[in-house]
């Protein structure tokens, strides 16, 4: 098996390269943007997983609300009463006597 | 998860979010999912006369007309009423005669409690005072649109088992008295003139009665008349002879205008009892219960399922998660299969049916052939397709055992007391524990062959019946409500029509 060698670099190259310090320049609202952008791809990940339950969800609900609508008005035709049963319901109240004491006939 | 799962689960909320939300639902899964009655309405309103402790004034002839029901249901149950009580009650017809003078539903009352009180001749006079009457009101009607516009308001919206309540509340005592009546005057007494108040009092009754039971007093009443009391009733032939020699009768006394009178009324008899026959309406209610029972039950039903289903599947899915510990002992097994035994048993009465489960929910602590650990995990098409029909079977008969212990279902038993032998509610649950048991037993043999665990195999069913079917039944019970709103609002106008006017209703049928 053959050793692998380190690469040599030149001493002043090496000394160059530790010495020199990478500073990035970071704007403060850095972590801000990164953490948004973060935050909106997973929920753009969410929504897109989630759509087929969204979509499905609406379009049950729109079927459900038409169904519901669609429902018929109140046109329940009854008999109405006659001429003379009319008449009678709605005649002034008899006049009938009082009770002091309302007699009890269950 | 996969699309079609994701898609399926939204698809469930939706309709989840529209039975909870939409105002239209409300009404039709009330009765299916919670409210097992009483209803308060029918329990609490003063306008049904068994919920009055005492009788209101009689200032209106409603009130009035409860007094006349109210005496003759005591005069036709045998109970006493005092002189002073008849006499007020006849003075209550007197009273309400003045006002109403053609109504002769008040003297028909006066000449009743005139009789009750040994005044015959003023009872006579009564009687031949209402056969000169135009019409007829018994007041009843008023009280059945209450209870319809009562019964609309407590369930938020109008349903057709509404009519079966509102049909009971008519009350046929004075109707019945008042043809006891009528014999009894033409039994004592049946020259021509009699005859003729009895059959125009009849005709007045038959006509203005809005009930086929009312009504049927007033037509029989008619025909005793018109056949006459000395005929001897042999049969039928002898009778309709009889009944047409009144017409001549009436001519050859010099009566033409009555002797028309009663032909035409006579004619009009033979339709209603063509029309308007006992086993006729019996077969038209009967076929109406059955639609006018599902709709307000049917949604709610499967709600409720679908909300126990659910729970089931989520109590057996963590007791797997516990792994062995899901497992009752025997001790636990039989014990809990004898406490179900006997409240079966105490519920039902029937012996056979509490054995049947009792045992097989026994033998699930006692494995019949000892389970290996390593078993397939896998589950065998023909174990789905069993275990879904008879979990399916299961939901079936529960549905059952619920709609018919529903509060319209009650409502209906009790104002149909006739169809008490056809609809035994004692069937059902003896059902629905034959279906149980076949279900165990089922899972028994399955085990047995498989070498699993009943009880561990028993959880599983349900876990894997509750992620099947839960969501399911929550959609089929969203889309239920249209349908039964549709289904009910086409009967409903039918019963309405029965409770409001029943002869109307069989004698203008197409």
């Amino acid at each position: 098996m053959s050793e692998k060698h380190p690469i040599e670099w030149p001493e002043e190259l090496e000394s160059a390269f530790a010495d020199a310090s990478i500073t990035p320049e970071v704007d403060d609202s850095f972590n801000d943007i990164l953490m948004s952008r973060l935050t909106a791809q997973k929920l753009k990940n969410t929504l897109w997983y989630w759509s087929p339950a969204l979509v499905a969800a609406a379009a049950t609900i729109l079927g459900l609300l038409t169904l519901l609508q669609m429902q018929k008005p109140e046109t329940t035709k009854s008999f109405t009463p006659g001429q003379s049963e009319a008449r009678l319901e709605s005649q002034s109240q008899p006049e009938l006597p009082r009770f002091q004491e309302q007699p009890k006939i269950r | 998860m996969t699309l079609a799962r994701r898609a399926w689960l939204g698809a469930c909320l939706g309709a989840l979010l529209v039975i909870l939300l939409h105002p239209a639902a409300g009404p039709w899964v009330r009765y299916g999912l919670w409210d097992r009655g009483p209803s308060q309405f029918l329990a609490r309103s003063p306008i049904l006369p068994e919920n009055l402790a005492t009788l209101p004034d009689p200032t209106g002839p409603e009130e009035a007309a409860l007094w006349v029901q109210a005496g003759a249901s005591r005069i036709r149950s045998g109970q006493t009423l005092t002189t002073d009580e008849k006499l007020l009650l006849a003075e209550v017809c007197v009273s309400a005669g003045v006002q109403e003078p053609n109504n002769a539903f008040w003297p028909q009352g006066e000449a009743l409690f005139q009789n009750a009180l040994g005044n015959t001749e003023s009872a006579r006079r009564a009687w031949e005072r209402a056969s000169r009457c135009s019409l007829y009101n018994d007041y009843q009607t008023a009280k059945v649109r209450e209870v319809l516009a009562g019964l609309k308001a407590e369930s938020g919206s109008a349903m057709s088992w509404h009519g079966y309540a509102a049909r009971q509340v008519r009350q046929s005592a004075a109707a019945e008295e008042t043809y006891m009546l009528g014999r009894q005057m033409l039994n004592t007494s049946s020259t021509l003139d009699d005859r003729v108040a009895a059959f125009r009092n009849g005709i007045l009754l038959r006509d203005g009665a809005r009930s086929v039971e009312n009504g049927w007093h007033g037509l029989q009443l008619a025909e005793a008349a018109a056949i006459g009391p000395a005929t001897i009733r042999d049969s039928r032939r002898t009778e309709t002879k009889q009944r047409l020699s009144f017409i001549t009768e009436l001519a050859q006394a010099n009566r033409p205008a009555e002797a028309a009178l009663v032909r035409n009324r006579l004619a009009q008899s033979e339709a209603w009892m063509a029309l308007a026959s006992k086993p006729t309406i019996q077969k038209r209610l009967r076929t109406l219960v059955a639609r006018a029972l599902l709709p307000p039950n049917l949604s709610g039903t499967l709600l409720l399922l679908a909300v126990g289903s659910g729970i089931l599947g989520l109590i057996a899915g963590a007791s797997l998660r516990r792994n062995d510990k899901a497992v009752p002992s025997s001790f636990w097994s039989t014990t809990l299969a004898i406490l179900i035994g006997v409240a079966i048993f105490v519920v039902t009465g029937e012996v056979a049916a509490a054995l049947w489960l009792t045992l097989t929910i026994a033998a699930l602590g006692v494995p019949l052939r000892p389970a290996v650990p390593g078993a397939a995990k896998k589950f065998s098409l023909s174990w789905n397709i069993g275990t879904t029909f008879l979990l399916l079977a299961c939901c079936v008969a529960i549905m059952s055992v619920l709609i018919t212990r529903s509060l319209p279902a009650s409502v209906i038993q009790n104002a149909m007391p006739q169809m008490s032998g056809e609809w035994r509610v004692s069937t059902q649950p003896v059902m629905l524990c034959f279906v149980l048991g076949l279900t165990l037993a089922w899972i028994h043999v399955y085990a047995f062959l498989q070498r699993r665990h009943p009880w561990i195999l028993l959880l599983q069913a349900f876990q894997q019946f509750a992620q099947r079917v839960t969501p399911f039944l929550i959609v089929a019970c969203a889309f239920s409500i249209s349908f039964c709103v549709r289904w009910d609002q086409e009967i409903r106008a039918e019963i309405q029509n029965i409770a409001l006017n029943e002869p109307a209703y069989y004698l203008t049928q197409r």
